[in-house]
């Protein structure tokens, strides 16, 4: 499967704080990719690199095989950006800005797309864009995404600022019109149950680096809540120690901890480690605890 | 390409262009209804000799207008674009940056320089029937160096606007003080004439800056 | 493009900072100029300059660059015909000066003062000219019909209520300096378009060859006369004046810089013992009456005072003051020499 993105080695810094070094990543063609990660890891740097909104301090970064920034104008009719806050034009009105974006992508404009999705909206084809709800601002800027067609989108924060309805709405457009069209997408989000539903990779990033990257079903798959009933709390510092256990912690007697190894190597490290315990309970979880999980509660 | 970026300019502007024309028209009527006045009260002879003698101009009302209307159009047409850095879904169309900006910045020219052109029509139309080509010389040449102000002070709108960092805007404001006091040196009749070259050569050059303005936001520039 | 705006930022900047940091430096750390003598007259009674200052407990004195004070009556006496009120109020106005009868109506009316500015002769103006009626009927002056200017051919005169040319007027008044010798175009003429004046000594001219000539208007008729030059004179700048004595008709300088006066009716000129007047860049002050002429030439290198005898204008004493504070290198727009702006460098 080609690449769409690809990234390589990109480091960047603000100042002196460093935000990641060495990321290197791709996202193959027609996948959906989500990147969490907790806030200040880097999501909207790594969008705005993407966007072509902000020059990384080393690596490079390609779209189409194309860099960044010296991508041919014309080829931007291929990404679809959405702008964290759905940002659009708020001087213009349903209409106008229809009109507008038309011109822009002559070749490949799907008014009915719009249209369509316009007509859910409860709101008069000359309102301005700058009053209306948040909502209903994320539908115009969907409509507008899905009336451009283009090959790949890139969605800063989707659910930014939406009520339920309007996520599930943003979601299940989302996922059919990408399936149905083999489009590639590249998304951030603070919802990781809206993310659960989309997506089909996911990189989760911590600070300074990837934590992993690979296909949702997967992750959940193998990642498992372990919990084991102990009264010995310095466990947890001989647990931390373990790469394979991820952020142990001590409450009212049990200790909880992530885990991809199976019930049976647990138990065998355990053992190894001489960490006395009774009733050891496995649990699937789902994207948001696993995320949780691999990064840690604040 | 150009269709869709001027109907966008368009959109955001309309109005202002309408009521910056309609007072770009009226205070060079009004002017030239006091001129009126004064020549039906006095006589033209009377308002040659105040020309001559006390070097009035009948149009400093009309002064200050082009950089008003300059300024305000540089803030209507880009503080829109910088509104939660819409601009980003300007430079993400598919279309050559330079060649956006260099249209939207056009756009702008092209609207103040048909606000001059009609406030200078009026003054014109009204002033060479009654004046020979000295005075009515005499009259324009202070008009002359307003409105190259005020594509100057536009520019230089566009740029603060367009700049990412408080840092560089304080700068730029600093640049566009100075350079408008380059403008405003002297209302002497006849004083830029050895200068005006000068002033449109400072005009073109600070149009460039709006360009750097945008290669700082496109490579991530904050404060 | 990231190039040329880099660049062009940086140019601006350039030239921002060039105009403004010596104009900061300059404002911050200027003194004024301690050798500058603003106002001093030549006493006929002492041939020496004399200057009014204020002495002890702020009373007026006088001063004289010999070194002597005078009290304020003792210096009404020095300068006699500059404080003629004054003494004549106290009755003691002198019977003569410099051995010579006074006659205190013909003091008051021989006095005057002329004064140009670089600016007034280089400042930007519109060639417009307005010719009065030398001898009006009513004796005020009245606003004249038209205005002239000055072409390649000749005189030009527009009737200023319907904006058109006369064209007779025109060829009337272009014969007549035609007939007097003028070579047309005019490059440099003057008059004092004033109608609360006394009289009217209408303009003087210089022509292509530096020629110089007198034109008046009486009964609409015009009335020119060609001035003669000393042989290798060549007119340049010229001024025309209108003093209650209506001894002179103006002051010209030539191409050298020499000044002259051009005495009335007679048309008799004659040059004034200084060493050199350039009306572009200095500004000169005189000060004059029948006995004594007082002239302050001031410059960007200092002030010069002359002493001229008011008959034969030849120099009794002259004293320099040059400016010690230079004034600092820059780039400015604006000069006291004329009212352009256009970028130079001081």
């Amino acid at each position: 499967m080609t690449a769409i993105i690809k990234c390589t080695n990109l480091t960047h810094k603000y100042g002196k704080r460093v935000i990641y070094e060495n990321l290197s990543f791709e996202v193959p063609q027609g996948r959906i990719l989500g990147l969490l990660g907790k806030n200040g890891t880097g999501k909207t740097t790594t969008i705005n690199i993407l966007s072509g909104f902000l020059k990384p301090q080393s690596g490079e970064c390609s779209i189409f095989g194309h860099d960044l920034h010296s991508m041919p104008a014309a080829l931007r009719a291929n990404i679809g950006l959405l702008i964290e806050g759905h940002i659009q034009y708020q001087f213009m009105t349903i209409e106008q800005i229809e009109k507008f974006y038309s011109q822009c992508y002559p070749n490949q404009w799907k008014r009915d797309a719009y249209y369509d999705l316009m007509s859910k909206l409860k709101v008069a084809p000359k309102q301005r864009i700058s009053r209306m709800s948040c909502g209903q601002r994320s539908q115009v800027a969907l409509g507008l995404i899905l009336a451009q067609d283009p090959e790949l989108l890139v969605l800063d924060d989707f659910s930014l600022g939406l009520d339920p309805g309007y996520r599930r709405l943003f979601v299940d457009y989302l996922r059919d019109y990408a399936k149905s069209e083999n489009k590639t997408v590249f998304l951030t989000s603070h919802i990781i149950q809206d993310m659960e539903r989309l997506i089909d990779d996911c990189i989760i990033m911590d600070y300074g680096s990837i934590l992993l990257q690979q296909p949702v079903n997967k992750l959940l798959d193998q990642i498992r809540s372990y919990q084991i009933d102990t009264n010995c709390s310095h466990a947890v510092q001989a647990l931390s120690l373990d790469k394979d256990f991820f952020h142990p912690s001590y409450l009212s007697g049990k200790i909880e901890w992530y885990s991809f190894l199976s019930q049976e190597a647990i138990v065998s490290r355990l053992q190894s480690l001489e960490i006395p315990y009774t009733n050891i309970q496995t649990t699937r979880v789902n994207l948001e605890d696993a995320f949780i999980g691999l990064t840690g509660k604040y | 390409m150009l269709q869709a970026l001027f109907y966008k300019e368009w959109i955001k502007t309309r109005w202002f262009l309408a009521i910056a024309f309609l007072i770009s028209i009226g205070i060079s009527i009004y002017s030239m209804m006091i001129f009126k006045h004064a020549m039906d009260m006095k006589g033209i002879a009377h308002i040659w000799v105040m020309m001559l003698t006390r070097k009035v101009t009948l149009v400093h009302l009309i002064t200050y207008v082009p950089i008003a209307i300059g300024l305000c159009l540089g803030v209507v047409q880009f503080v829109p674009e910088m509104y939660k850095k819409s601009i980003k879904l300007s430079l993400h169309l598919p279309f050559d940056i330079n060649r956006s900006i260099a249209i939207m910045l056009l756009w702008g020219a092209v609207c103040l320089a048909i606000c001059f052109q009609a406030n200078f029509l009026i003054v014109w139309n009204v002033l060479h029937p009654h004046l020979p080509s000295e005075l009515l010389a005499q009259s324009l040449s202070t008009i002359y160096p307003s409105y190259i102000a005020g594509f100057f002070i536009y520019f230089m709108t566009a740029t603060i606007v367009l700049e990412p960092t408080w840092k560089w805007r304080l700068g730029y404001i600093i640049i566009s003080a100075l350079g408008l006091h380059l403008f405003l040196l002297s209302q002497t009749p006849f004083a830029y004439n050895k200068f005006t070259w000068g002033l449109m050569l400072i005009t073109i050059i600070i149009t460039t800056f709006s360009w750097r303005s945008i290669y700082r936001f496109k490579v991530g520039c904050q404060d | 493009m990231k190039k040329v705006s880099q660049i062009s930022l940086i140019g601006m900047i350039a030239l921002l900072l060039i105009w403004q940091l010596p104009w900061i430096y300059q404002f911050i750390f200027a003194h004024p100029q301690q050798s500058a003598m603003r106002f001093m007259l030549f006493s006929p009674i002492t041939y020496e300059f004399t200057y009014p200052d204020r002495g002890a407990n702020d009373k007026l004195v006088g001063k004289d660059l010999a070194g002597h004070i005078y009290s304020a009556n003792q210096l009404d006496s020095v300068l006699p015909l500059f404080y003629n009120r004054q003494l004549a109020d106290r009755n003691a106005f002198p019977d003569s000066i410099m051995g010579k009868p006074i006659n205190l109506k013909e003091i008051q009316e021989g006095r005057f003062m002329f004064r140009n500015f670089p600016e007034d002769t280089n400042g930007p103006i519109a060639p417009l000219y307005m010719l009065l009626e030398s001898a009006p009927k009513r004796l005020d002056f009245e606003l004249p019909k038209d205005m002239f200017r000055c072409t390649t051919n000749g005189l030009e005169f527009i009737t200023m209520q319907n904006n058109q040319i006369d064209l007779a007027k025109s060829t009337l008044f272009t014969q007549a300096l035609k007939d007097v010798g003028c070579s047309f175009p005019i490059i440099h003429l003057h008059n004092i378009p004033n109608l609360r004046k006394r009289y009217d000594n209408g303009f003087l001219l210089v022509d292509r060859q530096h020629q110089l000539f007198h034109m008046q208007m009486t009964h609409n008729k015009p009335v020119c006369h060609r001035i003669d030059l000393p042989k290798d004179v060549l007119a340049n700048q010229v001024f025309v004046t209108e003093f209650d004595s209506r001894k002179h008709y103006g002051f010209f300088t030539d191409t050298t810089n020499k000044m002259y006066v051009i005495d009335a009716p007679s048309y008799q000129i004659h040059p004034l013992d200084i060493p050199e007047f350039n009306p572009s860049t200095q500004e000169i002050m005189i000060i004059g009456n029948p006995y004594m002429w007082t002239i302050r030439i001031e410059d960007d290198r200092g002030t010069t005072f002359y002493g001229l005898d008011g008959s034969d204008y030849h120099q009794y004493r002259k004293k320099e003051y040059i400016y010690h504070n230079k004034p600092f290198m820059g780039l400015h727009f604006t000069s006291s020499n004329d009212g352009y702006v256009y970028p130079h460098w001081n």
